[in-house]
Formats: C-alpha cells, sequence, structure tokens
C-alpha cells in the first residue's frame, strides 16, 4: 500500500494544486475573520476527501487501473490506500487549519475540536458513500453521486437552519444529539463503506 | 522444469465474444508468440491468465502456481506491459523507479537506472510528454527490473518506429538468455513475432487454431503454387488451404505431401497464419 499511497502523493503534488489555492483562500479568510471558521474547516475538510476521487478519474484516464491489477497489490490494497489516503488529507488539513486559529488568536480549543469533528465526520460520511459507486461504477457516474450527496447535505443544513425560526424546536438540543450521532454514525459509515468497497472491487473484473 | 505457463481449456464468454476452451503450454526459457487480428481475444487471454478477468472454466498455472492461488506472490515474478502501459501521465521515470521499489519485493534499482541510460528515457520529462516508444520502453525497463521470470506483453511493440522495435526485440531476446525466463507476447503485427518467438499460437475469434512451435511449422508446411489443377492429388489431410484462380492454384500443404512437379516454396509465419484465418473463414461461411 506504501507505493499506492506514494503515487497518489506524487499524483497530488500535481494534480491538486488548484485545491490548494482554494485552501489558502479560505483559511486566510477565517484568519482574518472568524466567522469563516466553521464553515471554511468544513469545506477544506470535504475538498481533502473528494482528493482521492478526483485521482480516481487520472488513473482511469491513464489506465492504470489495469497496470496496478498485474502489479502485486492486490484489491483490498487498492481499495484501502484511497479510504486511506483520505484520512491522511482530512488530517493534514486539520492540522494546518488549526496551526492557523492558534496563529489567529482562537484560544478556544473546545470550539476547534468540536468543528474539525462535524467537518471530518462530515467528510467522512460522504466519502463512505462516494467510494463504493466509483469504484463500482466508475469516476464518473460516481461524481454525479457525489453532488447529490452535497446537495442533500445543504439541503438538510438548509431545514435545520428553517428550524431554528420556529421557537417550538430546541435548536441547541438538535445540535447537541448531532454533535454526538455524528461522529459515531461517521465512523460506522466509514468502515462499513470500507468493507463494501473492497467486497465491490474485488468481484470487479478489470477490462 | 516447471512450464513457465500452462492453460487447459480456458473459457470466457460475454455478450458479444467468446474466448473458448483455449489450451497451450509455454515452456520456460521459451518465447511464445500470440497472433490474432484485432479483436481474437488476445487481451482477453492476457486478462484471464492475470486473473484480471474471472473465467467461465478451465485453468491457469503461471510458473507452476494456479493463477487463484496467491496470485499476489506470482505477480511478482510476472512483468506486464501492455498497449497502453498504464503509467500515470504525471510521473516522471525517477518517481516510477521508487513507487516500484515499494512494489515489489526484489525490485532492483540499479538495473532499472541501467535500462534508462541503455534505452536513453528522460528523467525530466513526464510520462504524457513521452513519445509512444518511450513509453513502451519505460514500461519494458519496469517489467525487466524486479527479477521477473515471465513476461507477458499484450501488443507492446505494435505502433513502435522500426528503430525503437528492433532495440525492444533485442531487449527481449536478452532476457531469454537465462533458460528460466520466457515471454508471452501478443501482436497482431505477425513479422514482429516471426523474428523472436520460438513458438506461435494463432487466435482467431476467441478459438486457438494452432499452438506449435515456430521452426516444426516452418520445416512442416510450405507453399505449393503451379497450374491449375496441381493441387488434385494431394491428400486433403495434408492441405491447410487454398487459393485458385481460373489460371492457377496456390495452397499451404505439409511438405511431405507436396507434388514434386510443383514451384515449392519456403511459408513464412505470416502467411501461414492469413490461410488458416481464410480458411477458417471459409469453413464458418
Amino acid at each position: 500500500m506504501k507505493a499506492l499511497l506514494l503515487k497518489d502523493f506524487y499524483m497530488m503534488k500535481k494534480y491538486c494544486r488548484s485545491y490548494l489555492l482554494v485552501m489558502i483562500i479560505f483559511a486566510g479568510l477565517s484568519v482574518f475573520d472568524p466567522a469563516w471558521k466553521i464553515s471554511s474547516l468544513s469545506l477544506l475538510c470535504l475538498m481533502a476527501a473528494m482528493m482521492p476521487v478526483t485521482l480516481l478519474a487520472y488513473d482511469e484516464r491513464s489506465h492504470w487501473n489495469e497496470y496496478c491489477a498485474a502489479l502485486p497489490y492486490g484489491k483490498e490494497a487498492v481499495v484501502s490506500s484511497k479510504y486511506v489516503l483520505c484520512l491522511i488529507n482530512q488530517a493534514a488539513v486539520i492540522v494546518i487549519f488549526g496551526l492557523l486559529w492558534t496563529i489567529s488568536g482562537g484560544n478556544d480549543i473546545e470550539e476547534f475540536l468540536m468543528t474539525a469533528a462535524v467537518g471530518f465526520c462530515c467528510s467522512c460520511l460522504s466519502a463512505a458513500v462516494v467510494f463504493p459507486f466509483v469504484l463500482w461504477l466508475g469516476v464518473e457516474k460516481g461524481r454525479v453521486l457525489y453532488y447529490v450527496f452535497i446537495i442533500i447535505g445543504f439541503g438538510a443544513s438548509g431545514v435545520l437552519k428553517s428550524l431554528s425560526v420556529s421557537e417550538s424546536v430546541d435548536v441547541k438540543a438538535v445540535f447537541d444529539v448531532l454533535t454526538f450521532v455524528l461522529p459515531v454514525l461517521g465512523v460506522l459509515c466509514y468502515v462499513g463503506s470500507w468493507v463494501i468497497s473492497e467486497v465491490i472491487y474485488g468481484k470487479k473484473e478489470i477490462r | 522444469m516447471t512450464n513457465a505457463l500452462e492453460i487447459k481449456n480456458l473459457s470466457k464468454e460475454f455478450k458479444s465474444f467468446k474466448l473458448d476452451n483455449v489450451s497451450l503450454t509455454l515452456p520456460s526459457g521459451c518465447i511464445m508468440g500470440l497472433i490474432g487480428e484485432n479483436g481474437a481475444g488476445k487481451s482477453t487471454l492476457i486478462r484471464l491468465i492475470l486473473n484480471m478477468l474471472h473465467k467461465d472454466s478451465g485453468t491457469v498455472a503461471i510458473l507452476g502456481r494456479d493463477n487463484t492461488d496467491n496470485i499476489k506472490l506470482t505477480k511478482e515474478e510476472v512483468g506486464v506491459v501492455t498497449d497502453e502501459v498504464g503509467i500515470p501521465e504525471c510521473l516522471k521515470a525517477d518517481q516510477v523507479g521508487k513507487i516500484m521499489k515499494h512494489t515489489f519485493k526484489y525490485w532492483d534499482d540499479k538495473a532499472f537506472e541501467n535500462y534508462l541510460i541503455k534505452l536513453d528515457i528522460p528523467r525530466d520529462k513526464q510520462f504524457k510528454d513521452f513519445s509512444r516508444g518511450t513509453k513502451m520502453k519505460l514500461g519494458i525497463a519496469a517489467a525487466l527490473s524486479h527479477k521477473s521470470r515471465l513476461l507477458l506483453l499484450d501488443e507492446a511493440t505494435s505502433g513502435l518506429d522500426p528503430v525503437v522495435r528492433d532495440e525492444v526485440v533485442e531487449m527481449l531476446s536478452d532476457f531469454t538468455r537465462d533458460e528460466d525466463h520466457s515471454i508471452l507476447i501478443s501482436s497482431h503485427i505477425v513479422s514482429d513475432l516471426e523474428k523472436l518467438c520460438d513458438y506461435v499460437a494463432f487466435l482467431h475469434k476467441g478459438k486457438l487454431l494452432l499452438c506449435e512451435e515456430k521452426d516444426k511449422l516452418l520445416e512442416e508446411y510450405c507453399v505449393v503454387r503451379g497450374e491449375k489443377g496441381i493441387l488434385a492429388g494431394i491428400d486433403a489431410k495434408a492441405l491447410l488451404n487454398k487459393k485458385e484462380t481460373p489460371y492457377s492454384d496456390e495452397a499451404i500443404v505439409l511438405r511431405k505431401a507436396a507434388p514434386k512437379n510443383a514451384s515449392i516454396s519456403p511459408i513464412s509465419i505470416e502467411e501461414l497464419f492469413i490461410y488458416m484465418v481464410r480458411g477458417e473463414r471459409s469453413d464458418t461461411l
């Protein structure tokens, strides 16, 4: 798997420069305006989680999948490398963002950790949905599903926002529940998705 | 010594194509040319050997091991180069070397370095900027740098200019100087394989028409040309296929059955392949 991760790092260095630029812009925005912090970190985590999907598209274009199937990796390593890369990317984003948070005078560690956990879990959830489809159907169709997931996510947050105007709903209580449920859900879905992807990709014929 | 490759009754059916009951054996130390027109099933056969496709029936043994039994271990000793090579476009040769170092247990950095120099593969260019010949050379350099015992080359010489093709053929010949090294190379360009191979296998529409030692084929068969009716006395079993015009007859026949009054010339593998495919077509008409 080390070889597969190394290959992906080389590819990220080349193909994901635009992501890096967007990350810098958002990180900069959140340094100057604290209101950006939560949304920036969530979005950056989501982008970091999406990078392996972008790399899979490049893999398909260069016929890497066929070549890779002829090398002594094993299909489970191919799948695992993408899931591990997704986690590494998000961890890197959180560490970098944490440093910026501290530099910009943020001293509420609890708020940062909470924000990071929510961003991380949401991204893991989206990756957990996308990976099995991308590995099964290919990147083109899998990506469509990814965008559908994002739209649903935004729709859901819109509904939550509208709830805040209703006095009958205790929004704080909803968020308290979500704070507890999301990480558990995120981890369960991610591990479940990993296992499902290994089964799907294991059965897939490489043509 | 075990055979490098043993395929028995291998079948795989798709919606519009069937690889039908293919059996062949590649002895260690030999080069086998898998010859077939586009769509004959050459790539399908190689993918089945590597267990990339799931076979419907039959068995495949690579270097004496069943290909469903710890294929990862077997792939350590198999070098593969496909038509598209498959190296990511943004990678440079040195990066490919570093990736392969973590891929193969017996990766030989020095051997890879030497191949890069010998084959004049640039280090500062990305794979996408390579010519087709250089891409193929990098694929072959990687396949030869991990102490592989079997090379599977799928259309690896197609589309190369004659100079590069000659270089590649020379490298492959060098590889098989070791008696333990074998190559299965597929191509629809028969002349490439004619120079290189010890064995030839003809694949046509998913069926194996023939798998035989090249020299034996060239010894056994010949082309007979002569005036109309010259083929009349030849035993039908000795006649592989014939071409008739209003003025003359031409056929591929077993040399021992050739009429003495006819003009006899040696046959090339390309001629033999074309005749066999034509014969197959006329049989199915």
